[in-house]
């Protein structure tokens, strides 16, 4: 018996998770207590992750819909399909006709190789479901300090003084921060928690800010309108470190604390309190997620995050920094291999003609396309009009996770061709004209950069049954359609990787292989140990400052109406996992909420006429969905939360985009809730 | 000698990890609940213990420090869960079942599940007087050093 | 023909008889606040398991005319919760078992096992 090690297939944390397994079967789950960031920890996800390994609805092999149904089909054969369907699309409408997502849960070499792939047919329409959720920090951290990623390692947390958190609940979806934050509060720091609901995260909290939704931007200038007035900006940091502090302060001129009390409903003492706390206190660090970036000003939000960050100084040291808390288990890497539809690998835009083609060199071509591509709702808007014809979907379920979904349905349902890669038939593959099944995390190798720019080894634990992995599968359609000639190892495509990321060139598949706990990037040669804290001495930016940019409130896209007078918003719960493909299908976790429920205010249940349990139908200007009622005061009267990981939720949801990074305006929906679901009252 | 799963509950962020992972390693029922107030609640391995009081067969054995539980010995009557003052022993509709420290894992010089498992550092696997001493530490230092949570 | 004997009066109403016997000849129903338990005349199997189980040795074992037998119990309903949880009689049994190793009557007096962990549970948060 031997406990491999791999990394858990959740969410951006990159927790190590131990498999046992005896004479290649894998009999259980054992805990790494050596690795600097769980010391063994696992959440309840990563604890029943085994249930996907041997689950009885995983697909077992390649599937076409016939008008009688799905009929299992050979690998050749459908790897033929998959090549001839892709290239008479290109060949007749040409490249741009094709749209791929590839995904936030395979590997960095999946990504990578699959990115390649589009880039090599011609297009730069490739991206994935980093788009819908940290869009916002990849874009707005890029402008502000040249880097769109977490500043510093999640343990580093327990050396900060004063911790504000805004709009991001980790206690249930990135459980093992919370000990880090408590080892900060066991050592006396003052921890702030803004949030429209009462979340269990909120229960850490000294100060509880209960702002109202879509009003981040008035709290944070608020916060910085204190903080200037009493003179507690660095300015020591500012003048040596950033540019374009003159802009951002003549734009605070006119706003206040008052001003920001009217907009965000908070106590203003409470404002005032959080600013100082977090100006004076030596050390201290923002932890966000998509309570900031999900909205139609997410970049604005963002870029109001770093602005107070940097003028108090509180980047690029240890208990400091922002810490943008990302989804997958590897949108980070998603993100770093370039499967977005405007950054190539190594965070080189389309448009950048040196890096452009210093990696079409790499790759042997002259270059590539250099127009960005269209991200994932444009995408499936371009598959409405007709001018996506074909998709080549790897490991994303957007049928359940784009906003106004019932659109995306319409899109998939139009396209000539679409090829699904998943684990299990979800909503998106049932819509496919090919399904593919892939191996799942525990039966192959690869890379996977974590949250924390934290890359790490998972190593195959025991032998897929009649699936291939991603990483062979792109390889073989690859060899097919000509882009090479052979397929390759996850240790081969991450050597290129190396070559073609900078920040990567240091991390070879030796090194992370003897390391228990990761090389954080960038790590620019062999020797280098890695970046856990970024911006130390310089910022990632071109002439070495960080930038500040004035942002100011604007009202949220949609507001309550006559036939819709409450405000509904999204998030999580700790036991399912975004589109639920998983956690829906594993009855140890799906037992704590087996179907989809909605949490109303008591005050407005009775006004309503509501009891606990009742079955109400919740309709958006949008769409509906039904869902069973939760009383609850964790939310305030006039908000409505339901827990994005059903099919429906997504059909209410505002596709409103940002402007900067085309992030979708999940959080805010007006909606009306009415008794009775479709069986009648 | 004498290891308890000792737990501060204000770390307890009711994430269910602990749940979870107690239920795989018995049999898929949990020998502890975790409530939505945020505390897991498990066997306390009381010394004067109520549940060792009802029992008639001797199913139930206070040993070292330990409530040890001789399912054969059970007769699944369902007196001892009605003695428990903590509600920390459940019924699976032949026998009862508590916590029993993940005795499996000890064989193998491992630590219960749930104490390994808690993300937030709420359950350890500790003597008291460990326990207590580094609670007292903290207690000391995060008043020392809550410099910022006095407003100061 | 061996019968079987049950002294009702002895019976209180808890689970250990239906539990223990594997072919299920003894069963034990909750329904509300009434649970039921249903004895057959006879026994032909070759064990005396619900004459060891029974705590208050109501079960013997005869020969002669057997009848089966059915006895019911009012289940109590919780203090807090209202949840009929326990018979009268097995509460009378424990009671004073626990109220010895304590010193006294117990905090969760006539509550069922959730509500106590939820007392347990909230009583650990307030003391923070």
């Amino acid at each position: 018996m031997r406990v491999v090690p791999t990394i858990c297939p959740y969410c951006g944390a990159g927790c190590p998770l131990g498999i046992k397994v005896s004479n290649g079967e894998a009999i259980g789950v054992e805990y790494i207590t050596d690795h600097p960031l769980t010391k063994g920890a696992l959440c309840p996800k990563g604890n029943a992750a085994l249930e996907i390994l041997y689950h009885p609805n995983r697909l077992r092999s390649p599937m076409v819909r016939e008008r009688e149904g799905w009929k299992e089909i050979g690998w050749d054969e459908a790897l033929e399909l998959l090549a001839r369907r892709l290239m008479e699309v290109k060949e007749k409408h040409g490249p741009d006709a094709l749209g791929f997502l590839s995904s936030a849960k395979a590997t960095n070499e999946e990504n990578y190789l699959f990115q390649k792939m589009a880039r090599l047919l011609g297009t730069n329409n490739v991206d994935h479901c980093a788009r819908l959720c940290h869009s916002p920090s990849v874009v707005g951290l890029r402008k502000a300090l040249g880097s769109g990623t977490m500043t510093n390692p999640i343990p580093d947390l327990a050396n900060s003084r004063c911790i504000f958190i805004l709009g991001s609940n980790f206690a249930e979806n990135h459980p093992i921060v919370s000990r880090w934050v408590l080892e900060a509060k066991d050592r006396g720091a003052f921890v702030i928690v803004a949030d429209p609901r009462y979340t269990p995260t909120a229960q850490l909290a000294d100060l509880y800010l209960p702002l109202r939704l879509g009003t981040n931007i008035a709290l944070l200038n608020g916060m910085m309108a204190v903080i200037l007035r009493e003179g507690l900006a660095d300015f020591q940091f500012i003048a040596q470190r950033t540019k374009g502090f003159e802009a951002l302060r003549a734009s605070l001129s006119d706003f206040s604390v008052e001003k920001a009390s009217e907009i965000t409903g908070l106590n203003p003492a409470d404002i005032v309190t959080a600013a100082r706390a977090y100006a004076r206190s030596e050390a201290s660090a923002i932890i966000y997620c998509m309570g900031v970036t999900q909205h139609a000003t997410g970049t604005d939000n963002v870029l109001a995050c770093a602005n107070l960050a940097l003028m108090c100084g509180q980047v690029g040291r240890p208990g400091t920094g922002l810490f943008p808390l990302r989804g997958q288990n590897n949108v980070q890497g998603a993100s770093d291999m370039g499967a977005l539809a405007d950054l190539l690998p190594g965070d080189v835009l389309t448009m950048d003609e040196e890096g452009r083609r210093r990696l079409a060199s790499l790759w042997g071509r002259e270059d590539l396309p250099s127009k960005p591509g269209l991200t994932v709702v444009e995408m499936m808007e371009a598959a409405i009009e007709g001018k996506i014809k074909a998709m080549y979907i790897m490991g994303e379920n957007p049928a359940v996770s784009d906003p106004k979904a019932g659109d995306t349905l319409k899109a998939l349902e139009k396209l000539e061709f679409l090829a699904v890669q998943d684990l299990f038939l979800t909503e998106t593959a049932q819509l496919a004209h090919l399904v593919l099944p892939v191996a799942c995390w525990a039966e192959k190798s690869g890379s996977y950069t974590s949250t924390e720019r934290r890359v790490q080894w998972s190593e195959k634990a025991v032998e897929p049954q009649g699936v291939l992995s991603d990483l062979e599968i792109i390889g073989l359609l690859g060899k097919k359609i000509g882009l090479w000639d052979k397929t390759f190892s996850p240790e081969e495509v991450l050597r290129e990787i190396s070559l073609a990321i900078p920040a990567y060139r240091g991390i070879t598949p030796e090194r992370l292989k003897a390391s228990t706990e990761g090389i954080f990037w960038p790590c620019p040669d062999q020797s280098h140990p890695g970046t856990p804290i970024l911006h130390r001495d310089r910022f990632l930016t071109p002439d070495g400052k960080a930038n500040f940019y004035p942002v100011s409130h604007q009202p949220p896209k949609e507001e309550p109406s006559l036939n819709f007078p409450l405000i509904m918003t999204t998030g999580r719960m700790v036991a399912h996992y975004n589109s639920g493909a998983l956690s829906r299908n594993i009855p140890p976790l799906s037992r704590y909420a087996p179907s989809l429920w909605v949490e109303i205010n008591p005050q407005d249940a009775e006004e309503m006429g509501l009891v606990e349990g009742e079955r109400v139908r919740i309709s958006s200007p949008r769409g509906e969905v039904e869902a069973i009622v939760r009383i609850s005061e964790k939310v305030i009267p006039g908000l409505i939360f339901l827990p994005f990981h059903f099919p429906g939720v997504n059909f209410l949801t505002l596709k409103e985009l940002d402007p900067e990074a085309r992030i979708p305006a999940y959080k805010v929906s007006a909606c009306r809730v009415e008794k009775g679901g479709s069986h009648g009252a | 000698m004498g290891h308890e799963v000792l737990v501060r509950p204000e770390r307890c962020i009711s994430c269910y990890a602990c749940e979870v992972a107690c239920a795989r390693e018995h049999g898929g029922l949990s020998n502890v609940w975790v409530l939505p107030r945020g505390v897991p609640i498990l066997c306390r391995h009381c010394q004067n213990a109520a549940c060792l009081e009802v029992c008639y067969t001797g199913a139930l054995e206070q040993r070292d420090g330990e409530v040890i539980f001789h399912r054969e010995k059970c007769t699944g009557c369902e007196l001892c869960l009605l003695a428990c003052p903590f509600g920390a022993i459940g019924l699976d509709g032949k026998r009862a079942y508590k916590c029993d420290l993940c005795s499996h894992r000890r064989q193998e010089g491992l630590m219960p599940a749930c104490a390994l498992t808690c993300p937030a550092g709420a359950i350890s696997y500790s003597c008291v007087a460990d326990f207590s001493h580094r609670k007292r530490g903290i207690a000391g230092l995060s008043w020392a050093m809550g410099y910022e949570r006095r407003g100061k | 023909m061996r019968t079987l004997e049950v002294a009702g009066e002895k019976c209180i109403g808890c689970r250990a008889c239906s539990s223990i016997c594997a072919p299920l000849h003894i069963s034990l129903t909750d329904v509300g606040n009434r649970r039921t338990i249903a004895f057959p005349a006879s026994c032909e199997e070759d064990c005396d398991l619900c004459l060891r189980a029974c705590p208050t040795g109501a079960i013997a074992f005869g020969v002669g005319p057997g009848k089966p037998l059915t006895l019911e119990f009012e289940l109590i309903p919780c203090s807090k919760c209202g949840k009929p949880f326990a018979t009268r009689e097995e509460m009378a049994f424990v009671l004073p078992k626990v109220s010895k190793v304590l010193g006294g009557e117990p905090d969760w007096k006539g509550l069922c096992p959730e509500c106590r962990r939820e007392e347990s549970a909230s009583g650990l948060r307030v003391a923070i």
